[in-house]
């Protein structure tokens, strides 16, 4: 039996918060000194379970329900025990711990509902964001379609049959349903979940007649197309979250509108949900007056879904961005139907594709680009057994573009998340690895890296310190939700691992656009500054890592 | 299907993560956070249950429920007379004693209202004494049915036998008709669960006395519109249940000049009973909630309770187009936040008794108590405690009355329609102001307080409800 173990338990009647911020204070209490185990939790059954097992009871716990919230203890003292709960609180609550000021009758009286959020809003709103978990996620979602909502839903874990309902029901609605498992869309020029900030469509002149295109020669209209009109405004419709970030950003920092982002949650284009939401979304974008152009940005679907979703695509250009698709799409069936259905395998050719369609050239993404990653190279070039790739990102899409592109190029790339089946974890000794650190068993007790960076810090310093490694590749994801200075950690400890050359080479490819609260080319500059190497694309910045890798800098400049 | 048009500028509701509220509010939009709580506990099967009648069923569900607050909050109740129940009721002989809540055998029977149905035998004058009482009934040869089977209702212990005076209220938009006793005030009697002499001479003061006299001036006065006084009592600081003493005052005025046309010493006997009953028009407000609530139950699929009862033993409450007029029962309660008389306690008191929840289906009693300083009073002290009361209903309630005003909410209608759906997803429950009973010694009231109704018997209607076929 443990001795001399101190226990303590706190209860918060009706005290709903959510998970992130419930493991901010299971965090808070665990680094409190001389603390065993702590927990702040909701205490559901399987909760109190835990807490029973662990030896924690007592008389607060009497009649606890779902919604109360427990901060539980184990520590050497009692003092320690009590100070652990008061950090738990401060982290959870800030400090002082609230509740003292809610009176009833109060007008500042939480919504409690859906219908008591919308009396608060003019006109009662017209798009939920659905965050709460899995199980549940679906009555929040529903609620909001029949109030006539449009519905980003965050939520992981929903269950099949209850995303095809959901996404019947919308249609029969006429309104979206984004997700589950959409973290980003953009709807109005408004970001939703995490998103980039994009400049506005333009000054007035934009809400003309519907069917009007062009209209962008307002005040500091920029790149105005072709004999000022045809404008080019990117509509971006994405079954994959930092893929539609990818998507929206480039866009924008390469001088196009972005009219909407609509996300799609990453199964919507398998074959069990049929591309319900991507034939919606493009249908609506073709019938919207604000959009040009339309940008597909998913991993390679089912041959099918992929075959009825393009064949929604109307009068506007259509460039689907498949991510690691080789080969046209369906070569006979596109060339019959000649369809102005484009597809391309990066997000940065899907990109480029969707300007190309609308008159409009972007930047060389490899400017710049081929003579750091000469210099680094000939510098490992000292250290033969540097060899091999460590990629560590926040961003699923980015890890599995990434992939796409790393293979054909240096062969097997192991991964959490492996584009073929035989490379999945445990990576054997001397082989290539990246990892998806956005994934369910990096993110158990624990925050998203993108919101919270310090897991990736932890395996920077592993993947730094060991001796085969030639580059390590991370992304830096900006926009709201993200960390307020993810470069402002991240660029000391990429410092310290390449340890003035000695070390492998950090590749730093930075999501995000100049209107991001972070700050584009600031959080650029401090990677760079630490001696990373900063690519344009997150695709450059895979070939950046396989140019150093195979110490060949050509091949930066070559997509397939 | 629809199509979609894409907004142009959006205003946003977040239910989860309230970064994302953050970050719709730095982009300078409107965004309004919902604080969520896990619905029905996190229960599996009322979760499937809800996304179902909130999700696939929901279109059918909502049609259903407008019509039956419609039908609650439109309909117009009258009072038309007085008659004793064997001639009126439908489908009773002369050998039944009616009784408050879900249908209940005699063995189950919680004392009050055992005492209570005793009292009316000997009032019926099948017995003189409990005992032979008690053997009628043991024998069978007294058939107790729940009043709510035959459109009546009950409050507290009330028990009614065939010669019983009864209101008779009509709705005519509805066709429906109910009924209620006279109520037989303070003191020692039978509806509090006393079968004294005193409590079996009150019932026979009721029959031969109140009945024919009140039924004379309700004859001369014409039908008289009882919502309109009612709207006019919530005005006036009654919630209508617990508290109808200015209603009560608008009725006695609006029969006064028949009242004074009786004479007699019967007349006066009839005036000191109404002067000393500050609740005799609470039945008269359940007869006609249940004409309303009568005629929503014949409206198919919907989630909206339209029976509320408890018989001391059980607490029952029955959806709207239940063809089956199944009950769905769980434990009455225990009477919470009580107050007692000095000398009793919570072990001597009595669960939760009667039909009177009636009226929180209607927008009256727990939905109207911001209307009341009495209520206030006794839910806690401040009218903050007796607007949280009603804005709990509203929570859990379809609609909102257009009669049924609440002053200090700037004349927002109290909430009509309790939905089983939102019940279950809250948790929050009707509250119900009543009476507290002695459990054993049949000594009557002995305080007050306030009944939380269970939520089990709404999560069986939800369940039931959502595997039901589609109606139509």
């Amino acid at each position: 039996m443990v001795s001399s173990t101190a226990t303590a338990v706190r209860l918060h009647k009706d005290t709903y918060l959510d998970s992130v911020v419930q493991l901010s204070g299971t965090r808070a209490m665990t680094q409190s000194e001389g603390v065993k185990w702590a927990s702040a939790a909701m205490a559901t059954a399987a909760n109190l379970e835990t807490l029973r097992e662990m030896g924690v009871e007592g008389p607060e716990l009497q009649g606890a329900r779902a919604n109360d919230l427990f901060l539980a203890v184990l520590a050497g003292t009692d003092e320690a025990a009590a100070a652990a709960i008061e950090a738990g609180e401060a982290a959870l609550f800030g400090a002082p711990a609230r509740g003292d000021s809610v009176s009833a009758g109060d007008a500042a009286r939480p919504a409690r509902s859906l219908a008591e959020a919308q009396d608060r809003l003019d006109g009662g709103g017209n798009v939920a964001i659905v965050s709460v978990p899995g199980p549940y996620a679906a009555i929040e979602a529903h609620k909001a379609l029949t109030a006539g909502l449009h519905v980003l839903l965050f939520s992981d874990n929903v269950p099949l049959d209850e995303e095809v309902e959901l996404k019947d029901r919308a249609r029969d609605l006429g309104l979206l349903v984004m997700g589950p498992g959409a973290g980003t869309a953009m709807l109005g020029g408004t970001g939703l979940g995490f998103a980039n900030v994009v400049k506005p469509l333009s000054g007035r002149g934009e809400h003309g007649e519907p069917g009007e295109r062009g209209g962008r020669g307002g005040p500091g209209g920029r790149g105005a197309g072709p004999a000022g009109r045809g404008a080019g405004r990117v509509g971006v419709v994405a079954a994959a979250g930092t893929g539609a970030q990818e998507a929206m950003s480039l866009l924008d920092q390469w001088g196009v509108g972005v009219s909407h982002v609509i996300g799609l949650g990453g199964r919507d284009l398998s074959e069990a949900v049929g591309g319900r939401m991507a034939i919606a979304a493009i249908e609506a974008l073709e019938a919207d007056p604000h959009t040009d152009a339309i940008l597909l940005v998913s991993k390679p679907p089912a041959p099918d879904v992929a075959r009825t979703v393009t064949s929604v695509a109307g009068v506007k250009p259509l460039v689907a961005a498949l991510i690691g698709l080789a080969g046209p799409l369906d070569e006979a069936d596109a060339a019959s139907r000649e369809r102005t259905v484009t597809t391309a395998p990066t997000l940065e050719q899907g990109v480029a594709a969707a300007l190309h369609s609308v008159g409009k050239v972007g930047p060389d993404p490899a400017a710049g680009l081929t003579e750091p990653v000469a210099a680094a190279c000939r510098q490992l070039s000292t250290s033969a057994e540097r060899r091999l790739i460590r990629g560590l990102f926040s961003g699923g899409t980015l890890c599995y573009e990434a992939l796409s592109l790393l293979s054909p190029l240096v062969g097997e790339v192991y991964s959490n998340t492996p584009i073929d089946k035989r490379w999945g974890l445990p990576a054997p000794a001397g082989s290539h690895m990246c990892l998806d650190l956005g994934e369910e068993e990096y993110t158990k007790g624990r925050p998203h890296p993108m919101i919270d960076p310090e897991a990736r810090i932890e395996l920077m310093r592993q993947a730094g310190a060991e001796p085969c490694v030639a580059v390590i590749l991370i992304d830096v994801v900006l926009g709201y939700g993200s960390h307020p200075d993810p470069a402002g950690l991240l660029a000391p400890v990429a410092r310290e691992v390449m340890a003035g050359g000695d070390g492998p080479q950090v590749v730093a490819y930075v999501l995000g656009t100049e209107g991001d609260p972070q700050g584009l080319e600031d959080q650029r500059r401090k990677l760079r500054d630490a001696g990373c190497i900063v690519p344009a694309t997150a695709a450059r910045a895979a070939l950046a890592a396989a140019a150093l890798a195979i110490r060949k800098p050509d091949l930066v400049g070559a997509l397939p | 299907m629809t199509a979609i048009e894409l907004p142009r500028e959006i205003s946003v509701v977040n239910i989860g993560l309230p970064l994302f509220a953050d970050a719709i509010r730095a982009q300078g939009r409107p965004v309004a956070q919902v604080e969520w709580r896990i619905p029905a506990e996190g229960d599996t099967d009322a979760i499937a249950a809800l996304r179902r009648t909130y999700g696939t069923r929901t279109a059918a569900i909502d049609k259903a429920n407008a019509e039956v607050v419609r039908r609650l909050d439109e309909g117009v109740p009258q009072l038309m007379g007085i008659e004793a129940a064997a001639s009126v009721l439908p489908d009773i002989d002369d050998r039944t004693v009616l009784h408050s809540g879900p249908p209940i055998a005699w063995s189950d029977i919680c004392d009050p209202l055992r005492r209570s149905i005793r009292a009316a035998v000997m009032a019926e004058g099948w017995a003189t004494t409990p005992d032979e009482a008690t053997a009628l009934v043991e024998m069978g040869s007294v058939r107790l049915e729940p009043a709510n089977h035959h459109d009546t209702v009950v409050p507290m212990a009330s028990a009614i036998g065939p010669s019983a005076p009864v209101f008779i209220v009509d709705n005519a938009a509805g066709g429906t008709r109910a009924y209620a006793p006279i109520n037989q005030g303070p003191g020692q009697v039978a509806w509090f669960g006393m079968e004294t002499p005193a409590a079996v001479e009150r019932l026979v003061f009721l029959r031969q006395v109140a009945g024919p006299l009140l039924a004379r001036a309700i004859a001369g006065s014409g039908p008289i519109d009882i919502f309109s006084l009612v709207a006019q009592g919530v005005q006036m600081g009654d919630d209508v249940h617990m508290r109808t003493q200015a209603t009560n005052n608008l009725l006695i005025r609006h029969l006064l000049p028949q009242l004074m046309s009786l004479g007699g010493t019967d007349a006066q006997a009839l005036a000191k009973f109404l002067a000393g009953n500050h609740l005799f028009f609470l039945n008269i407000a359940m007869a006609g909630a249940k004409t309303l609530t009568l005629w929503a139950e014949q409206v198919d699929g919907s989630s909206v309770v339209t029976s509320m009862a408890r018989n001391g033993t059980t607490f029952g409450i029955r959806l709207a187009g239940s063809q089956s007029h199944e009950w769905f029962t769980t434990a009455s309660p225990p009477i919470g936040r009580a107050l007692y008389q000095s000398g009793f306690g919570p072990d001597d008191a009595a669960p939760d008794i009667g039909d009177s929840a009636v009226l929180e289906l209607v927008g009256l009693g727990g939905p109207a108590a911001a209307a009341s300083p009495a209520v206030a009073g006794f839910l806690g002290g401040s009218m903050s405690d007796a607007i949280a009361a009603t804005e709990d209903m509203e929570r859990i309630c379809a609609g909102r009355s257009t009669r049924f005003k609440l002053p200090i909410l700037g004349f927002r209608g109290t909430p009509v329609g309790v939905d089983v759906r939102k019940v279950v997803e809250t948790g929050i429950t009707p509250r119900i102001n009543t009476g507290i009973l002695h459990a054993s010694a049949g000594t009557g009231q002995i305080g007050a307080g306030v009944a939380e109704a269970p939520v089990a018997c709404f999560r069986e209607a939800l369940l039931a409800l959502s595997n039901r076929p589609p109606a139509g």
